[in-house]
């Protein structure tokens, strides 16, 4: 958390890394799904729902880079789902799958930062 | 500020956490908040609960919030309850929709204390205009002058009965959030109804209201034949927003517009009331590379009516 979070911020930072980590967790299973490759777009579409959650607020407590990077996986998700065939196929693999790692790396430092 | 009243809705738990901390910090009560459009509606059509304003997350699931502000606004309390929508910067291409079906401004995710107090002050000052109406609304509606309502000529007040119309203040926050590209495509038109000046010393506030809201219905009447937005602009002018792609014949409306107003004229005549007349200014689109063009685009609009009836040229804002 950065020194320019508010201290009120610091109060609510448990709540928020509790949710941070269910959303992590629910970030993974549709991952999984998403590396099947049975139906890429379903799997985006949930991904994009808790990217979205996470990139409305982690910048308010502090973790902007974690905002801005679930903010880049939301804007993938979105033209994965607008695509198909082997377009889809390849925007998952070469974009919206590193995009993810780098997520979960963001995640994961939010979540030991913490700890 | 302290007695506002906030409604926000919004799926996502932690958004309720920073929210209420930031208004609580601001001085504001803490809003009362729903994570669903659903359980919002309900709350809102319950009659025992009064909100002043709403916050409205644009993306949630099951019913979004594009769809929720349509739902709010056939609520006939809520027609004119400002609505704010939120969203984050992926979901900023939605925020023209929400402002085609009502939307009053929107805020961006994540949040921040500056750019909250402003839209939260902006919110008061629209309130306060709605309580205004409200109270002429009823002054009129009983007939009676009320001495303590007092509005200056220049200001944008909001008109009672005109359904037609959106706040000034909204007007120019849609065309805030239209990229520079998009600006550009828009044209805006002025009407001023002549002798307003005069109309306005010699009326009371209530009879001055109530002329421009037949006025503003008399132009929403000719302009319905292409998507527009109209607003009361204050100094007896109103400014509409057209897409640039609907050429219009400004002599034309401007015929027309007299024929509507003249509709008027027997009921004027009776109360002893000089006719109703509008004169329409130029069209006006915003310059590519200009500065401050929303400003600038209302302001030459505006300025255009004011010197003389039916201009000829198209004037190239910034």
């Amino acid at each position: 958390m950065t020194q320019s979070a508010d201290s009120w911020a610091r109060a609510l930072l448990p709540q928020f890394l509790d949710m941070t980590a269910s959303r992590q967790i629910e970030i993974d299973i549709e991952r999984g799904a998403l590396e099947a490759g049975d139906d890429p777009a379903t799997a985006a579409r949930e991904i994009c729902k808790v990217a979205h959650k996470i990139s409305g607020t982690a910048a308010s407590f502090g973790f902007a880079t974690l905002g801005s990077q679930a903010q880049r996986v939301e804007d993938l998700c979105k033209q994965v789902c607008d695509l198909s065939g082997a377009a889809q196929t390849q925007a998952v693999q070469q974009e919206l799958l590193p995009a993810l790692d780098a997520l979960g790396r963001e995640l994961d430092t939010a979540l030991a930062g913490a700890a | 500020m302290g007695n506002m009243r906030y409604l926000a809705v919004d799926d996502d738990p932690a958004f309720h956490y920073v929210l209420t901390k930031m208004m609580s910090q601001l001085g504001y009560q803490p809003p009362v908040c729903v994570t669903s459009a659903a359980e919002a509606l309900t709350c809102l059509s319950n009659p025992h609960e009064h909100f002043d304003a709403i916050l409205l997350d644009i993306q949630m699931p099951e019913m979004d919030g594009i769809e929720a502000c349509q739902h709010i606004r056939a609520m006939a309390h809520h027609s004119t309850t400002p609505i704010m929508m939120v969203t984050t910067m992926v979901g900023r291409d939605y925020v023209d929709q929400a402002f085609a079906v009502g939307a009053t401004d929107y805020l961006t995710k994540p949040i921040n204390r500056i750019e909250l107090q402003a839209r939260l002050g902006m919110l008061d000052r629209l309130v306060q205009e709605h309580n205004l109406a409200r109270s002429l609304q009823f002054a009129m509606e009983s007939m009676d002058d009320v001495p303590g309502m007092r509005f200056a000529f220049e200001e944008p007040v909001a008109l009672p009965k005109c359904g037609s119309l959106i706040e000034y203040l909204a007007l120019e926050n849609h065309l805030l959030t239209l990229s520079r590209l998009k600006l550009h495509s828009h044209t805006a038109v002025a009407f001023q109804v002549v002798g307003g000046a005069s109309l306005f010393r010699r009326l009371n506030r209530m009879e001055f209201l109530d002329c421009m809201a037949d006025v503003g219905s008399a132009i929403a009447a000719c302009m319905k034949r292409q998507s527009f937005l109209l607003a009361y602009a204050g100094s007896a002018e109103f400014v509409c927003i057209l897409n640039r792609s609907q050429p219009l014949d400004t002599q034309e409306i401007e015929h027309e517009l007299a024929a509507e107003l003249m509709a008027y004229d027997a009921v004027y005549e009776s109360l002893g009331l000089p006719m109703l007349e509008a004169r329409v200014g130029a069209t006006v689109h915003s310059g590519l590379f200009s500065t401050s063009a929303v400003k600038t685009m209302l302001g030459r609009a505006r300025a255009s009516v004011r010197g003389q009836s039916t201009y000829q040229l198209q004037f190239l804002a910034g």
